[in-house]
């Protein structure tokens, strides 16, 4: 099997993404862990596992039986308007108009609401299991679409899967040695990077069901990407600016 | 039916917001999107491709900077 450079890029894209929702998703889980018990953790997060991959499954077949212009159109659009959203969000904390997500703010957090949640009386904790089962549920619907939708409108899924599937190995791994949220983790480089890829791919699906002619076929998806990771340093440079216009009176 | 209605109404909400966190970027979007398929029979396939691109680069520059203009302003407030 001949790996090209967009299918290298599918996996990155799926790789990325799953790494970033994984995290915040692990984040949920330990604090699930320490507060209400392991076994409610590990319970929710089964389940999310189990649901994500029967939609990955059920889904993943249907869709890649769709060859039709209207169907990439509306693929595309979905990706393009989820690969902005993330792009967008990238760009303002890269920036310093809104500050970084911090995990180990959101760790305190949950374990304090979750410490305060009403402590478990049955055999089964169902604030444990559901507060557990929601984040990976949440965070992981965002990465299906992602796989789902990179591999439908071409024969990409296996190897957005296996990206996906790399990520949650390593995640996994990480949090069962680490014990603790992952904070070291340059998520918001990681959330750049994923929007631009997203976005690329969006934009290249929408303009094939438009059956818009790309210069280079597949190869555009590179070009694309570079084009997006121009304007979005752009963008960042113009926010910063802003940042600094405002401060600047106040400095004074 | 009470609860399988909220079920309903936050599955909705976590799909939605997926996609849609600020009106003014999807618009943005959706308005290219739309533009692009109204020229596609003008402008030929080719530059339809170009303005695509260029046309969400554009939409993302004025999205970007009016969230960072409006947040900027709310902190100073």
């Amino acid at each position: 099997m001949i790996v090209s450079l967009p299918d290298l890029q599918a996996v990155i894209a799926a790789f990325l993404a799953s790494a970033v929702e994984l995290i915040e998703a692990l984040t949920i889980v330990l604090a699930v862990g320490v507060s209400r018990g392991w076994k409610a953790a590990f319970t929710g997060c089964a389940l999310a596992f189990i649901v994500l991959t029967v939609l990955v499954v059920a889904f993943g077949h249907w869709l890649s039986q769709f060859d039709d212009p209207i169907f990439k159109c509306v693929v595309g659009s979905l990706l393009i308007f989820l690969g902005t959203r993330w792009l967008r969000k990238a760009i303002l904390r890269a920036s310093g108009v809104v500050p970084m997500h911090d995990e180990a703010k959101q760790y305190v957090a949950e374990t304090k609401a979750l410490r305060n949640a009403s402590p478990p009386v049955q055999r089964w904790d169902h604030v444990g299991i559901f507060a557990s089962f929601n984040g990976v549920f949440v965070e992981g619907l965002e990465v299906v679409f992602i796989v789902l939708a990179i591999g439908a409108s071409g024969t990409r899924t296996l190897f957005a899967a296996t990206g996906a599937a790399t990520a949650a190995i390593l995640v996994v791994i990480l949090g069962f040695t680490l014990r603790q949220p992952l904070t070291k983790i340059p998520e918001n480089s990681f959330k750049f990077a994923v929007g631009v890829l997203v976005s690329s791919f969006g934009t290249f699906w929408f303009g094939q069901g438009l059956r818009v002619v790309w210069p280079a076929g597949d190869l555009s998806l590179i070009a694309l990407s570079m084009f997006y990771l121009l304007a979005a340093l752009v963008c960042t440079h113009a926010c910063r600016g802003i940042v600094r216009q405002t401060l600047t009176p106040e400095i004074r | 039916m009470k609860t399988s209605l909220k079920v309903i109404k936050v599955s909705f909400h976590t799909i939605w917001n997926l996609f849609v966190d600020d009106w003014l970027s999807a618009g943005i979007v959706l308005c290219v999107l739309a533009a692009t398929c109204f020229l596609r029979p003008i402008i030929g396939a080719r530059y339809c491709a170009y303005s695509l691109a260029g046309g969400l680069a554009i939409g993302t520059f004025i999205a970007v900077v009016h969230c960072a203009t409006k947040h900027v302003r709310s902190q100073q407030k």
